[in-house]
């Protein structure tokens, strides 16, 4: 728990930001292609699964999480978690009455 | 003398700002989970309704905003790289093109509300009360959690402007600049509610 | 001028006024400014509850009209509860307490602090403003349909509410972030105080919930204002969606009231027994068990409302669930005291009040998790005397031992100890006979919220209105001899208690800086070997 550690903390370069930069922009024309397909449930599970690996992208690269301390990622694992029950449980209201 | 060189040291927690602003980043997931949440139950309980009113959306705007937006927080990114080598100047350049595509951003949104509203599909509006009752709540549910984000946009950009100045003012510099890296959190976080609000509402119904 | 041994509370030197304290950044004084605050509004809730009581001493209109009276039960929900029960214990003695007993000389980030306190300040302004204006009839749930349409205030209400949430979101943050960046050294997780776990565990709930709960009552005032139709069924919306994202903050709430409660009082057992408290780790845990396992259980306010009898199920099992981490404390605070040395100092006495009513409460909470039985006793006064057992018997008698065990350490001064037993003694039995006839009143089936009765429900009805004389008049004794005791009261020692966690170590009050020199721990926070 060095103070001030920042300036000794690894430092992504210009060009890992502008390929990950490249890989969401591709990303994001994949989803758009997938939700034009006529295949039922891929038009529906693709655009989102490809939203999660873009956030994916964004928290790991561009807000650092994959050089944050340990404590930072249980604060992201914690409210997934917390989203994700609460979610089902309602589903399992809304999707049985 | 002593004591207060103490404080000060204290007060310099990096990675005790950098907890509580990912605290608060969760909060602000928080809160959109609550519409999304609402958005998929809905489209369970009319699924036809929320496939029409979809349709309708402009997928090439709603296209062109996530380009934007994604840009945005690399340049986002890119400022905190730049100040952390200690580039003041390209810095600020990277901070005013993030708040300039905020900007172009909204402009876009504006152009998709007025589009509907002028064709009176706004909560309110005469288009809007005939409706199928599914689609209202579409459009409802778009309307609030846009507007809702585009609020965050804009305060996305007010932040990042007290930060260039910050930046400009040699406050936040090569040493000290947990500012920065925190109000590019906030812009990614943005972005991120973004990412899932565009295949939602575009896409999938 | 700071007179000797002011401490915190003395001027040092500077000019000591008003701005001095409602603009410090000092967390002690913040912990005096929600002291002030919240019992003020405490107060305020009390009135309306009498009142309420009051109201149905006989048949028809006695001193308010039917609609009064849903706007005086809406005004005592939202008050007692967002701005006197939720707030209190982690706001005046997590502020005041928690960086001193982890040994830190300040909260994270004190600006954010004395920010929240203003939010909180701000939404009781706005929530009372609507007393003047035309108070909401909703109850304090606001639930839609009936939210949406009501010509009542209801919006402004609703962000009072909202503003109230943002106060202890940031109150949250502040918590942890403290928590894991300010222990001194040698204060690992494992030797933190159970207030401080406790309060811990509470303020993760206050940050991931509070924010459904705020976006939820945005949605209300936009369906107002805009009419955006997403609980509206005309529209196609649906209300029930809205009952679940209310009670997905609400029901945690429930626990943000009552943890850190269980918090004191796991603080002053084992003071009180001279014993290391019984079940440490199992404590600590069981308050991250609440936290979690708190969160899946909000269902069981919606079994009759239309939601899925699947749904049902599975909450209804997560409520029983939710009562083995609540049953593991009783079990441990219980076990302590076996073979102690018991000292029946005032604090102890409420906690043990404290054990006995929250058992109630929460037994009655198993009744009411069953799904069949629900079904009869839903919206009935078993629920009213339920959850007045949880929050009143359990969190608010915590919060009055809570203010018997550490108002000595905050002013400096003592209470005279025999008042305080007697209003202790007094507490208990005029709360017992305010709300245990209700029991029974809604076995036998009296509605809850309802202005009138039918004539069978006359005499339980008389008893606990009379309870709720002898509760109010405890409360007074009670609070007129904590104020006579804050400004009259004999100096009291650093120590009076012997109490082994770190406030015990600095001088009462403490100075404006809890430690000259940051403590290093060595011990547990219940290791007495060497204290009297």
């Amino acid at each position: 728990m060095s103070e001030g550690g920042e300036e000794g903390r690894e430092r992504t370069g210009y060009a890992t930001y502008a390929l990950v930069w490249l890989g969401l922009m591709g990303l994001t024309w994949l989803s758009v292609t997938v939700a034009g397909l006529e295949a039922g449930a891929l038009k529906i599970a693709g655009p989102l699964v490809i939203a999660a690996i873009k956030a994916v992208f964004v928290l790991a690269f561009f807000m650092h999480l994959k050089t944050e301390r340990g404590l930072i990622r249980w604060v992201v694992v914690i409210g997934l978690i917390a989203f994700i029950v609460s979610g089902a449980l309602v589903f399992s209201d809304v999707a049985y009455r | 003398m002593n004591e207060t060189v103490e404080k000060v040291a204290s007060h310099r927690d990096y990675a005790g700002a950098k907890l509580g602003m990912w605290l608060f980043l969760l909060t602000e997931l928080g809160l959109f989970f609550g519409p999304l949440l609402l958005y998929v139950m809905h489209d369970i309980r009319h699924p036809e309704a929320f496939h029409a009113a979809s349709q309708s959306l402009d997928k090439t705007i709603g296209f062109a905003n996530t380009l934007i937006l994604l840009t945005s927080s690399l340049t986002a990114a890119l400022s905190v790289a730049s100040i952390r080598r200690g580039k003041t100047e390209l810095t600020l350049i990277f901070i005013f093109v993030t708040i300039t595509l905020g900007g172009i951003f909204l402009v876009n949104k504006y152009l998709e509300w007025t589009g509907k509203i002028a064709h009176g599909i706004y909560p309110g509006g005469d288009a809007f009360a005939e409706l199928p009752p599914g689609e209202a709540v579409f459009y409802g549910l778009y309307f609030f959690t846009t507007g809702l984000h585009g609020l965050h946009v804009i305060a996305g950009m007010i932040v990042l402007a007290v930060t260039a100045t910050l930046t400009a003012g040699g406050i936040v510099n090569k040493r000290d600049f947990v500012k920065l890296e925190n109000a590019a959190l906030y812009w990614h976080l943005v972005d991120i509610i973004w990412i899932f609000l565009f295949p939602f509402f575009y896409l999938i119904s | 001028m700071a007179s000797e041994g002011a401490g915190y509370l003395g001027g040092g030197g500077g000019p000591n006024g008003l701005s001095s304290w409602i603009f410090s950044t000092d967390h002690k004084r913040i912990g005096i400014l929600y002291l002030v605050s919240i019992l003020s509004f405490f107060v305020v809730g009390v009135s309306l509850g009498f009142l309420m009581r009051l109201e149905l001493i006989s048949h028809g209109p006695t001193i308010m009209e039917a609609s009064t009276y849903n706007s005086v039960f809406t005004l005592h929900g939202v008050v007692m509860l967002f701005l006197f029960i939720i707030p209190a214990t982690p706001s005046i003695f997590g502020n005041f307490f928690l960086p001193i007993m982890i040994g830190a000389n300040d909260v994270s980030f004190p600006k954010l602090n004395l920010l929240s306190w203003w939010f909180y300040m701000a939404g009781a302004a706005l929530a009372l403003a609507t007393l003047a204006l035309g108070p909401a009839d909703t109850g304090w749930t606001f639930y839609a349909p009936y939210s949406l349409r009501t010509g009542t205030y209801v919006s402004l209400a609703v962000f009072a509410v909202f503003v109230l949430g943002l106060s202890s979101i940031l109150t949250g943050i502040n918590f942890v972030t403290t928590v894991h960046r300010l222990r001194a050294p040698g204060m690992g997780f494992w030797r933190m105080p159970l207030f401080v776990w406790a309060v811990y565990a509470t303020a993760w709930i206050q940050i991931v919930a509070t924010p459904i709960l705020g976006v939820n009552l945005l949605l209300v005032i936009a369906e107002r204002v805009f009419g955006i139709g997403v609980f509206d069924p005309a529209k196609g919306g649906d209300p029930i969606l809205y009952q679940h994202l209310f009670w997905i903050y609400s029901h945690p709430a429930v626990y943000i009231m009552i943890l850190p409660g269980m918090g004191i009082i796991s603080e002053i057992i084992p003071v009180f027994a001279r014993k290391v408290i019984f079940g440490y780790r199992a404590i600590a845990y069981s308050s991250l068990g609440i936290a979690g396992v708190g969160s899946l259980v909000w269902g069981h306010h919606m079994f009759v409302s239309g939601s899925s009898y699947t749904a049902g199920v599975i909450f209804s099992f997560f409520t029983f669930l939710v009562a083995i981490p609540s049953a593991i404390k009783v079990f441990n605070w219980v076990g302590t005291l076996y073979k102690g040395s018991i000292w029946l100092g005032t604090p102890f006495f409420f906690a043990l009040a404290f054990i006995f009513l929250f058992s109630i409460g929460g037994l009655t909470g198993l009744i009411l998790g069953a799904l069949s039985v629900n079904v009869h006793l839903h919206d009935t006064y078993f629920v009213v005397s339920h959850f007045h057992y949880i929050k009143f018997g359990g969190a608010g008698f915590a919060f009055f031992a809570g203010l018997h065990y550490w108002l000595p350490k905050m002013t400096g001064r003592m209470y005279n100890a025999r008042v305080a037993n007697w209003s202790c003694l007094i507490l208990f039995i005029g709360f017992n006979t305010l709300f245990f006839p209700m029991l029974l009143l809604g076995i036998e089936g009296m509605p809850r919220r309802y202005f009138d009765y039918l004539p069978q429900y006359s005499t339980l009805q008389i008893v606990s209105i009379v309870g709720s004389w002898v509760l109010v008049a405890g409360l007074i004794i009670m609070f007129a001899n904590l104020l006579r005791g804050a400004f009259r009261g004999a100096r009291t020692t650093e120590n009076p208690w012997g109490g082994a966690t770190l406030e015990w170590k600095i001088p009462s009050p403490p100075g404006r800086e809890n430690f000259e020199k940051i403590p290093e721990v060595t011990k547990g926070p219940y290791d007495f070997r060497g204290l009297r």
